[in-house]
């Protein structure tokens, strides 16, 4: 078991490695980094002196052992346009995305397991049919228009809730929703199929035999097992609600990780893109690590695999 | 094959997926013949015109124009082109390096696959979207960097799947028997164990092809996508949004394009999963 | 770890508390106020809110008048060079250290010092060369005389553009303490600030002057115009600035809301690399023809529904040219110009380059000037190219884009940092423009202080522009506001808003 546990860790570290080499070569895909950065009215020298001052000038391989020396301190520098360091800003506008990401995925549970759940035992229904078509359409449907569609709906029109912001929780409704509809289609078309094949499986008809009550076939006996593969994928679909926030934040004017993200590759304040790609990829090995290790505790067979 | 026809015949939902498609992707081929006037001629003054069936509208333009008094039919139907484009090169790239990836890694085991699979771990732990605005900010707009970006989001999917499936099928009898006879790697590969993995690797194709067709759409909202000049029904969607509340027709018309091709799309990969194999996963 | 930990309860007394009351003067922009260090803040929506914080020794108002501030006189000593400045008595920082000539000597001097290092120096870039002061000298602590290398006529608007800061805080506070603890002079003080949310000002209950109107002011960032507008349209904000000219169509049907447009500073143009660039747009007369090929009556009907002023002349009012005509709409002239030069069949381009949304209709006017000159035979072989604002700027200042290319210059409404634009040696002449004339002209107004003398050289400076064309001139832009019916705000032309004389009825 322990040595499962390393082998996972060292695992995580090494791909987090990969990622952040690859955000630090990001850095100068475009050529140089510094004239990418600079203000209006500077001269050569004004250049030369910000180049010096953010270490541009030094050999590469010097800056990236810098760059790899920072990292286990959640050192990623600091932020070129707002000269605060890269991990405070990433720290505050986390807990916003933190908000966003959990109450979108609050939604995604609980609203694709029940109808994955229902499709499937009702299956070829009307109900059945209708769901699962929603959940095509639910994916056919661009984020960024989606948000746009609620703000007029439920905003503007109906003036059921607050536009935009990040205040209360009536405010975290229309976002949670947008950010969480693509992924809750998604899992909900999964979650079907999943349980398609377990209820075709002996021990359901062992249980069905047994006179045991549906209700308790389905979501005891079958559900329990068609979860795994569902969790697998929320896990990583947390890189997807991640892009996500992207386009959601930005519609809805949220402060967080995504906005960040944003700005930062509009200014061109490479710093601050290394850091955020680096964090995304972070909380995503994390949150899969520990959906991996839960496996393992619950179904040692998974670790043989 | 003709099982396959057989089966299409029967499913209304699939038929009208397909029709829908086959139209878009005619209208594509044909957009330089189909579309009414050139979609890049630009006339300010008539900016904004409405449909023609609404009041204010012309028979000059039957869906209206958009901010700078182009056609809106004509830049749907050329935009059928660089969309359907976008997603069927980037899931051809994405979906080709991924699969043989995949299969190299299922079939050779050992350290090729330990190698391969890692990359597909690294792949995975970036957000996909995240790392395509950031390159293509840093490189620049173009519809080469569009799809070469999205390529890079996409390949991942097709190499698990690929692996996973090489894996069942080395486990067969033929495949011992095929190596049994001597018969080399390449060969094996191509003549026994492709054709059956294909077929999974297909319905990937299908959800990879709808979800990259929103991608480039998401780009182009971001600001990153493929340059404005250029239609694109994301790009139209995208532009159109500030328009919404006085010229509805700029931004919905192209979305419903785009929402009726990608909702095809989904529908024919459900539907040739249900065919092929009811247990493979999105 | 301990952040992390702070940051999520801060977070969740967040949830439970909200951001805004409904007493609030709330002002929505597209951009965040990045940083509230007195030297980093300098986009035009920076600078007008660090005025709620910072002040500096005389205020340039809304009638682009200066007047007394901080100093509340001046006079000009012999020699021209150097001026006594009277400090006003009883001013207090944010922390209750003392405003004297200490902190004026302070404050002056670190903005000469950033600048030398090459250091940010926020909304004082152009003022600080311009007015090269050179020393400041402590007569009293309420008096100081300032020197500069040679007369300078506009001193005293210069230091409307470099704020006062306390020396006690400002000598040694760390970069993050700069950005995020603003201590000024000013009529409000930062009450809560969330990044790439909402900045909250209160009013300083130890404030000089008046008091502001508004107890609290917050400063909102959001990022897409359709939730800027419907913000507004809810009474959520007050004011909504960047408004595309298009929905002010939307809002003037609104109950409750209204537009403001004011015809602004910001000269929008076509600027035409004049050397080291294409053959063609080396000769003058090529120049002209592509300024008679615009049809500028279509622009201005079909993306400004008429209400956008033609621009003829270069500098902002009053020093503008009274009597230069616009180039007219005349595309056999402009072709006749272009046989002239040797070009019969016209001639290609290879694009047309322009940012997204940083001028307003910026994509949709470069659009239909690309196929107006198409109409001449100036064709474009890329077609309009569209880039991020920042990696736009980036290559404008690098001269990294050859051929023609959009270009909106801020109204400074000050003849010498506009006219400055256009000299040789300027990182703002995109143009590479080079006028032997021009630059003697150039040499003369840095010296002259007769105002008579100044306005005839800003005339003849803007003849010789318009004979040259080193751009396609197109219009003033129009600053389009939108405005809640409950405050009672005017716009000002150059995109500055200050909002402590302004009330909110509820």
């Amino acid at each position: 078991m322990l040595k499962y546990v390393a082998k996972r860790l060292l695992m995580a570290v090494f791909i987090l490695w990969a990622v952040a080499t690859i955000a630090f070569a990001l850095t100068f895909l475009s050529g140089d980094p510094a004239t990418l950065m600079i203000g209006d009215h500077w001269t050569s020298e004004q250049i030369a002196s910000f180049r010096e001052a953010m270490g541009y000038d030094r050999p590469l391989l010097v800056q990236y052992g810098d760059f790899l020396a920072g990292l286990p301190q959640g050192d990623f520098g600091v932020s070129v346009r707002q000269q605060i360091p890269v991990m405070d800003l990433i720290l505050q506008r986390f807990p916003a995305t933190l908000e966003l990401t959990a109450a979108a995925l609050f939604l995604i549970v609980f609203i694709s397991i029940p109808i994955g759940v229902l499709s499937a035992v009702k299956r070829n229904s009307l109900a059945d049919r209708v769901a699962m078509s929603g959940a095509l359409f639910a994916q056919s449907v661009p984020t960024f228009w989606l948000g746009i569609m609620l703000i007029l709906v439920f905003g503007v029109w109906l003036r059921w809730l607050p536009v935009s912001g990040r205040g209360t929780f009536l405010h975290l409704l229309l976002p949670a929703i947008t950010l969480a509809t693509f992924s809750t289609a998604r899992i909900a078309r999964l979650v079907r199929s999943s349980m398609l094949d377990v209820l075709g499986q002996d021990y359901i008809r062992t249980a069905r035999a047994k006179g045991l009550p549906n209700w308790r076939i389905y979501y005891v006996h079958a559900l329990r097992n068609a979860l795994i593969p569902v969790i697998t994928l929320l896990g990583l679909e947390i890189g997807g609600l991640l892009g996500g926030a992207l386009i959601t934040e930005t519609v809805f004017a949220w402060p967080g990780i995504g906005r960040l993200t944003l700005q930062a590759i509009q200014a061109r304040d490479l710093p601050l893109v290394q850091g955020v790609i680096t964090f995304g990829a972070l909380v995503f090995v994390l949150v899969n690590l520990v959906v991996d290790l839960s496996y393992s505790f619950i179904d040692p067979r998974i670790r043989h695999e | 094959m003709n099982d396959l026809r057989r089966r299409l015949v029967r499913s209304p939902v699939a038929l009208v997926s397909v029709s829908i498609l086959g139209l878009m992707l005619l209208l594509a081929l044909f957009a330089p013949w189909v579309s009414p006037v050139d979609p890049g001629a630009i006339d300010i003054r008539t900016r904004l015109t409405p449909p023609s069936w609404m009041d204010g509208g012309s028979s000059d333009h039957v869906l209206g124009t958009d901010n700078v008094g182009r056609d809106v039919l004509s830049r749907i139907i050329h935009g059928a082109r660089v969309s359907l484009f976008v997603g069927v090169a980037t899931v051809l790239l994405g979906g080709i390096f991924g699969s043989v990836l995949g299969l190299i890694a299922g079939y050779f085991r050992g350290w090729v696959e330990t190698v391969i699979m890692r990359l597909v771990d690294i792949q995975l732990a970036f957000p996909s979207i995240l790392l395509a605005v950031a390159i293509m900010a840093l490189v620049g707009p173009s519809m080469m960097n569009v799809v070469i970006v999205l390529s890079i989001a996409t390949w991942a999917p097709f190499c698990r799947v690929a692996r996973g499936q090489t894996l069942q099928v080395c486990n067969q009898e033929y495949i011992t028997a095929a190596e049994a006879l001597g018969l080399r790697d390449w060969t094996i590969m191509w003549r026994h164990v492709v054709p059956n993995i294909i077929n999974p690797l297909i319905v990937v194709a299908s959800f990879a092809l709808a979800t990259n067709i929103i991608n480039e759409a998401s780009l182009s909202f971001l600001g990153v996508g493929v340059p404005p000049s250029t239609p694109t029904w994301g790009g139209m969607l995208g532009e159109g949004r500030n328009y919404l509340r006085i010229a509805w027709w700029v931004s919905t018309l192209p979305g419903i394009a785009l929402m009726l091709s990608v909702y095809s799309v989904n529908m024919l990969g459900d539907w040739l999963r249900d065919v092929y194999d009811p247990r493979i996963g999105d | 770890m301990r952040n992390l930990f702070r940051a999520l309860t801060f977070s969740l007394a967040l949830m439970i508390g909200g951001c805004s009351s409904q007493g609030d003067l709330t002002v929505a922009n597209s951009t965040d106020i990045s940083t509230m260090d007195p030297f980093g803040m300098f986009s035009r929506v920076e600078v007008a809110f660090g005025d709620h914080l910072f002040q500096s020794l005389t205020f340039f108002n809304k009638d682009m008048e200066v007047e007394p501030l901080l100093a509340t006189s001046w006079e000009r000593l012999e020699g021209d060079t150097t001026w006594t400045f009277q400090l006003r008595e009883g001013v207090r920082f944010h922390n209750g250290a003392i405003f004297n000539a200490e902190t004026v000597k302070f404050s002056i001097e670190s903005y000469y010092e950033r600048n030398a290092a090459g250091r940010t120096v926020g909304g004082a870039s152009v003022a600080i060369p311009s007015a090269d002061i050179t020393r400041v000298d402590i007569l009293d602590s309420l008096r100081v005389n300032i020197s500069t290398s040679s007369p300078k006529a506009l001193l005293p608007f210069y230091l409307s553009q470099m704020w006062m800061i306390d020396p006690g805080f400002y000598t040694d506070a760390s970069d993050a303490d700069r950005a995020e603890n603003p201590v000024g002079t000013g009529p409000y003080t930062v009450s809560e600030r969330i990044r790439d949310s909402h900045v909250a000002l209160a009013a300083n209950p130890d404030y000089w002057g008046s008091a502001p109107k508004a107890a609290r002011v917050i400063w909102r960032v959001i990022p897409e115009v359709s939730t800027r507008i419907a913000e507004l349209e809810t009474g959520g904000v007050h004011l909504v600035t960047d408004l595309p000219f298009d929905q002010a169509a939307l809002l003037d049907d609104t109950p409750g809301v209204h537009v403001a447009r004011i015809s602004g500073g910001r000269r929008v143009m076509i600027g035409i690399t004049t050397s080291g660039g294409p053959e063609p747009l080396k000769d003058k007369r090529v120049r002209q023809a592509l300024n008679y090929a615009i049809d500028f009556d279509a622009i201005s009907e079909g993306l400004f529904s008429g209400q956008v002023d033609r621009m003829s002349y270069m500098f902002n009012p009053p020093y503008n040219h009274p009597t230069l005509e616009a180039y007219n709409y005349d595309p056999a002239k402009a072709r006749k110009l272009l046989e002239e030069a040797g070009y019969p069949n016209g001639f290609e381009l290879s694009s047309l380059d322009t940012p997204l949304g940083k001028w307003i209709q910026d994509f949709e006017l470069a659009q239909t000037i690309e196929s107006q000159l198409a109409d001449v035979g100036v064709t474009l072989e890329k077609g309009v190219r569209t880039y991020e604002w920042g990696n736009y700027r980036g290559k404008l200042l690098s001269y990294d884009l050859p051929g023609l290319f959009m270009q909106g210059s801020g109204g400074e409404f000050e003849l010498l940092t506009e006219a400055a634009d256009l000299t040789i040696t300027s990182p703002s002449n995109f143009y590479r423009w080079e006028n032997d004339e021009y630059e003697e002209l150039w040499d003369e107004l840095q010296a002259a202080l007769d105002p008579d003398r100044r306005q005839e050289i800003g005339y003849r400076m803007q003849e010789i522009v318009h004979e040259e064309a080193p751009w396609i001139f197109l219009h003033i832009q129009p600053d389009v506001y939108g405005v809640s019916d409950q405050i009672d705000w005017q716009p000002r032309p150059d995109e500055i808003i200050h909002l402590w004389d302004v009330s909110l009825t509820l």
